[in-house]
C-alpha cells in the first residue's frame, strides 16, 4: 500500500525524522530536504507527488520555497507546516494555492496529503 | 483619592498701580509656561499651577483641583495658604473633599469661569456655605474660578482663587490670566495622560510579544514530544534502533522545553532586578562539557579538547550546562563545518571556548550581540527569543564570571567563558 512519493522539509533534525516516521508508517514514500535549496534538489531527483515544508527554514521560508517549486513547474499539492500560523501566513498561503497545518495537528498531516492528491482538498 | 499639597509663601507686597502689571503678567505667564512644559508628573503639574496662579494675580488663597473621569469622588489638589491663613494649613482637602455639590461645581458643568465677591458668593442660590466644614475651611473673601478643560470639551477639573491681596476685588485682568493659566494646566495634563498611555501600551505589547514569542518557541518540541509518543504507542512493532533513536529524540525535546522555560522565568526575573536562581559549589567542569557535547553530537560533530590536570571551578553545574548549551545551540544554528571546545586554566580562571567556522560577526554587530532580544542574521526563521545570549552572560557574571567573544567576518566566532577556579 503505497501512497506515493512525499518531499519534507525541515531545518530540524528531530522533525524530519519525526515527519518522515508518521508518514512513512501510513504508506508515504518520504524524502527529506533540510532546507528550501535542498528541497528543490530533492524535487528534481525524485519527482514527489506531494511537498510538506516547513515555513521556519533559514535561507528560504516554506512558503519562498513553495513559490520556487511552483515556478520550476511542480504542481502537485503543497502543505505549509507552521508553529505558529498567522492571519498574515494564512492568507499568503491561500493566495499561493498551498494548504496549510499547524505543528500540532501533525497526526492529520497524512489524511490532508490523501485528500488533496485525490482531489477532495 | 485626595490628595494635598500645602504650600505657604508671603506673597510680595502688591504694588499700587496694577496697569503696570500687565507686562510683568505676561512676563508671568510666558515663564509659567515654560516650567509647566517641563514638568512631567501630573503632582508637579498641579503644583506649580497652583503657586504661579497665586503668585500672579496675588490671591492668599488658591486651590486646584483635578478629577478624574468626571468623578468627584476621586480628585486631587494642590492648595496654596498664604501666612494671612497660617492657622489653616492643616486645612486638607481629604478632609473637606469636592462631592460635585459647591457653586464650584457650576464652572466645571459649563466650562466657564466665574468671578463673585463675598456678597455675591454667598447670595447666590448654589452657595452652600462650608455646612460641616465650616470649622476647618478657612474663611473666604471673593471668589475667582476658571475651569480646565481637556481637548475634546470635557471638564478636568479647576482653579479657584480667594481673597487678593491688595484687599480689592478680583478683575477682568485677574479673570483673563486665570483662564490663561486653567489652559496651560489642561495642555500639560492632557500631555501627560497621553505619555502614560503610551507608556502603559508599549509594556502591554512588550508583555504580549514574549508571551507569543516563547508560545511560538514551545511548539515544535511540544509537537514533537507529541508526536514520538503517539508513534511508540501506536507501533508496538517499531524496530528496536528505532525506538532507541525515539526515545533520544523525547529526551532531547522534553530538555529543549525545560530551557526555554528557563529562559523565560530568568528573564521574568531579570526584568524584575531580582537575583538569578543559582548555587555555585566546586563542580567538575569536563563532566559538564562532555555532558552538553552528547546533547549536540547528533547535529554536528564537536571537537572537544580538555587540558591536563584541569582543576575543578566554582560554578553551578546547571547553570554551566545552561550556557554551554546556548552557546553550542548558536554555533550549531549560525555555522556549518565543525566546532571546537576547549578548555583551560588561566591563572586562577577556567577557560572554555567554543569556537565555529561559520561566517563570523562583523564589529559592528558585536556590541549589541547581549543585548535583550537581539538576534543573528539571515537566519531567515523566527525561531529564537533573542535572548540567549543576554541571559547566559548574565547567569555567568552573578556568579563571579565572564562570557565573551571575539569573532571576525570570514575567520569564525570565538565565545569565551570564563569562571573561577575552585579554592581547595
Amino acid at each position: 500500500m503505497t501512497q506515493g512519493k512525499v518531499l519534507v522539509a525541515d531545518d530540524e533534525p528531530d522533525m524530519r525524522f519525526l515527519l518522515r516516521a508518521r508518514l512513512s508508517r501510513e504508506g508515504w514514500e518520504v524524502h527529506l530536504a533540510s532546507d528550501g535549496d535542498d528541497a528543490l534538489d530533492v524535487w528534481r531527483a525524485q519527482d514527489v507527488a506531494a511537498a510538506v515544508l516547513d515555513q521556519q527554514m533559514p535561507r528560504r521560508t516554506g512558503i519562498e520555497t513553495a513559490a520556487a517549486l511552483r515556478e520550476r513547474g511542480f504542481h502537485g499539492p503543497i502543505v505549509l507546516f507552521s508553529a505558529y500560523l498567522d492571519a498574515e501566513l494564512e492568507q499568503a498561503a491561500h493566495d499561493a494555492g498551498i494548504a496549510t497545518l499547524a505543528k500540532g495537528e501533525i497526526r492529520e498531516l497524512g489524511t490532508v496529503l490523501s485528500s488533496l492528491l485525490s482531489g477532495d482538498g | 483619592m485626595t490628595d494635598v499639597h500645602v504650600r505657604a509663601s508671603s506673597p510680595t507686597p502688591p504694588s499700587p498701580d496694577r496697569g503696570r502689571d500687565q507686562v510683568d503678567l505676561l512676563r508671568g505667564l510666558a515663564r509659567a509656561a515654560l516650567v509647566i512644559n517641563s514638568r512631567v508628573t501630573i503632582d508637579e503639574i498641579l503644583q506649580e499651577i497652583n503657586g504661579t496662579a497665586a503668585d500672579l494675580i496675588q490671591a492668599h488663597q488658591a486651590v486646584t483641583t483635578l478629577i478624574f473621569g468626571g468623578d468627584w469622588s476621586d480628585s486631587i489638589s494642590a492648595i496654596h495658604l498664604s501666612d494671612k491663613y497660617e492657622g489653616w494649613r492643616q486645612f486638607r482637602r481629604g478632609d473637606a473633599p469636592p462631592d460635585g455639590s459647591g457653586i464650584y461645581r457650576l464652572v466645571c458643568d459649563q466650562n466657564r469661569p466665574m468671578r463673585l465677591t463675598q456678597e455675591e458668593l454667598e447670595a447666590h442660590p448654589a452657595w452652600r456655605g462650608f455646612g460641616e466644614y465650616a470649622e476647618i475651611h478657612p474663611p473666604m473673601r471673593g471668589w475667582l474660578a476658571a475651569p480646565l478643560v481637556g481637548r475634546d470639551g470635557e471638564n478636568l477639573g479647576l482653579i479657584q482663587l480667594s481673597d487678593r491681596v491688595d484687599g480689592a476685588d478680583f478683575d477682568e485682568l485677574d479673570e483673563s490670566v486665570l483662564v490663561q493659566l486653567a489652559q496651560m494646566a489642561s495642555v500639560a495634563v492632557e500631555k501627560t495622560k497621553l505619555y502614560e498611555k503610551t507608556a502603559a501600551q508599549e509594556a502591554a505589547r512588550f508583555r504580549d510579544e514574549i508571551v507569543a514569542g516563547v508560545s511560538h518557541d514551545m511548539q515544535t518540541p511540544l509537537a514533537a514530544i507529541v508526536g514520538f509518543a503517539d508513534l511508540l504507542t501506536q507501533d508496538p512493532d517499531l524496530p528496536r534502533e528505532d525506538r532507541k533513536e525515539i526515545y533520544g529524540t523525547l529526551s532531547r525535546q522534553a530538555r529543549s522545553l525545560r530551557s526555554l522555560v528557563q529562559q523565560f522565568l530568568d528573564f521574568s526575573r531579570l526584568e524584575a532586578d531580582r537575583p538569578l536562581v543559582i548555587h555555585p559549589r566546586e563542580t567538575d567542569v569536563v563532566a559538564v562539557v562532555e555532558h552538553v557535547v552528547g546533547l549536540f553530537e547528533h547535529e554536528r560533530e564537536i571537537v572537544v579538547g580538555v587540558e591536563r590536570d584541569l582543576p575543578p571551578a566554582t560554578v553551578d553545574p546547571d547553570r554551566l550546562e545552561q550556557v554551554l548549551a546556548n552557546l553550542l545551540s548558536n554555533a550549531v544554528k549560525f555555522s556549518q563545518g565543525s566546532i571546537r571546545m576547549v578548555a583551560r586554566r588561566d591563572d586562577e580562571q577556567l577557560l572554555i571556548d567554543v569556537v565555529d567556522e561559520g561566517p563570523g560577526i562583523a564589529e559592528s554587530d558585536l556590541d549589541g550581540l547581549f543585548d535583550k532580544f537581539h538576534r543573528g542574521r539571515d537566519t531567515g526563521s523566527t525561531r529564537g527569543s533573542g535572548l540567549g545570549l543576554y541571559i547566559s552572560r548574565a547567569v555567568m557574571e552573578a556568579q563571579g564570571g565572564r562570557l565573551e567573544v571575539r569573532s571576525q567576518p570570514g575567520a569564525g566566532t570565538r565565545f569565551r567563558v570564563l569562571m573561577p577556579v575552585a579554592l581547595t
